[in-house]
């Protein structure tokens, strides 16, 4: 069963398969929870909007239809799921508690390197809520532009636009610094 | 192609040539090859995404935990299953007419209720018909009759004519 596709595994969960709707649950929450906890913002709400999402795969099952790779709709869910839920909620960014000093001697470059990702992380939770969905399924799932507008439910223009003022704002938010780079 | 619409070219796709619409990939390149310009956005572009990649893709903390908590939450009886025949049911019918997906006559349904409700908001606001179908009735009445009579088989013979 490990090597099944997800498809091969939607089949059978579709039939009422227990087993193989657990293999396709442990074979995505984390990859689903990373996802939501970039688009939430919360870890809290980020595991239950992967528990959600992974419960509707097996209510639901039955009634897929293969029309597209599971990956695309399990997303759709998982990301509609997290915006509805942003919608109720204030964004709290993941970075946003920091971390405590490191006191060592060495901890200089660490810490310089710590205050780039904070501000990374700012500028990107300070996007609207598509724009950063949009780039972290570009960034983190590696979904192409194409699949990306099938998550969003939208087109591949769509996608382009949204990625291009995402990176434009962000692109402003992190001025470069005197070795030309961002951040 | 001029420098903006290559950085939004850019934005869009990514620095990576190889994923750029073919349609505008010569374009691109050509663009490259006579704008200095150019060959510095596409530069600050690569160091832009990996800037992004490494923050975006970077594990946060205890993702196996938050994983295993999920996956703990559903260990427990699943609910029941939406739109999955019972097995007695799905013997009683063709298998044809199961496996036909009537998702999309949901549209359908609200119309065909509609038209029902439209067709009931005729029947009692609507112009008065009634009263010529009485009329039509109370002839039909008298009339049965006369018809009666004349469908009535013969006294002697019991043929009907």
């Amino acid at each position: 069963m490990d090597e099944a596709s997800d498809e091969d595994l939607m089949q059978w969960i579709a039939r009422g398969d227990e087993p193989a709707f657990r293999q396709l649950a442990r074979r995505y929450a984390a990859r689903a929870v990373a996802l939501a906890r970039r688009i939430t913002g919360n870890d809290a709400d980020a595991e239950e909007v992967v528990q959600e999402a992974l419960l509707r795969v097996w209510i639901n099952a039955p009634r897929w239809r293969p029309l597209a790779a599971f990956r695309t709709w399990f997303y759709r869910v998982v990301v509609n799921l997290c915006l509805s839920r942003r919608r109720r909620t204030p964004f709290l960014p993941l970075e946003a508690a920091g971390d405590p000093a490191d006191p060592s001697p060495g901890a200089g470059a660490a810490l310089e390197r710590e205050e780039s990702d904070r501000r990374v992380a700012a500028a990107i939770a300070a996007l609207p809520d598509r724009q950063r969905a949009a780039i972290v399924l570009t960034y983190q799932e590696g979904l192409s532009n194409a699949e990306t507008a099938a998550v969003l439910e939208t087109s591949v223009s769509g996608v382009e636009a949204l990625l291009v003022r995402a990176k434009r704002t962000l692109r402003d938010a992190l001025p470069p610094d005197r070795n030309g780079d961002g951040v | 192609m001029r420098l903006a619409e290559f950085q939004d070219l850019l934005d869009a796709y990514g620095p990576d040539p190889s994923a750029w619409p073919d349609a505008l990939r010569s374009h691109a390149e050509r663009l490259l090859a006579a704008e200095p310009a150019a060959r510095v956005r596409l530069d600050a572009s690569q160091r832009f995404d990996r800037l992004i990649a490494r923050h975006v893709s970077a594990p946060t903390a205890s993702l196996d935990a938050a994983a295993g908590r999920v996956l703990r939450a559903l260990a427990g009886e699943l609910p029941r299953q939406r739109g999955r025949r019972q097995r007695g049911f799905a013997l009683s019918w063709p298998t044809w007419l199961l496996q036909f997906d009537f998702a999309p006559a949901r549209l359908r349904i609200a119309a065909l209720a509609g038209v029902a409700a439209l067709g009931v908001a005729l029947g009692l606001v609507g112009p008065d018909v009634g009263g010529a179908e009485s009329r039509l009735a109370v002839g039909s009445a008298s009339s049965e009759i006369n018809l009666a009579a004349v469908f009535e088989p013969e006294p002697l013979t019991g043929v009907r004519p």
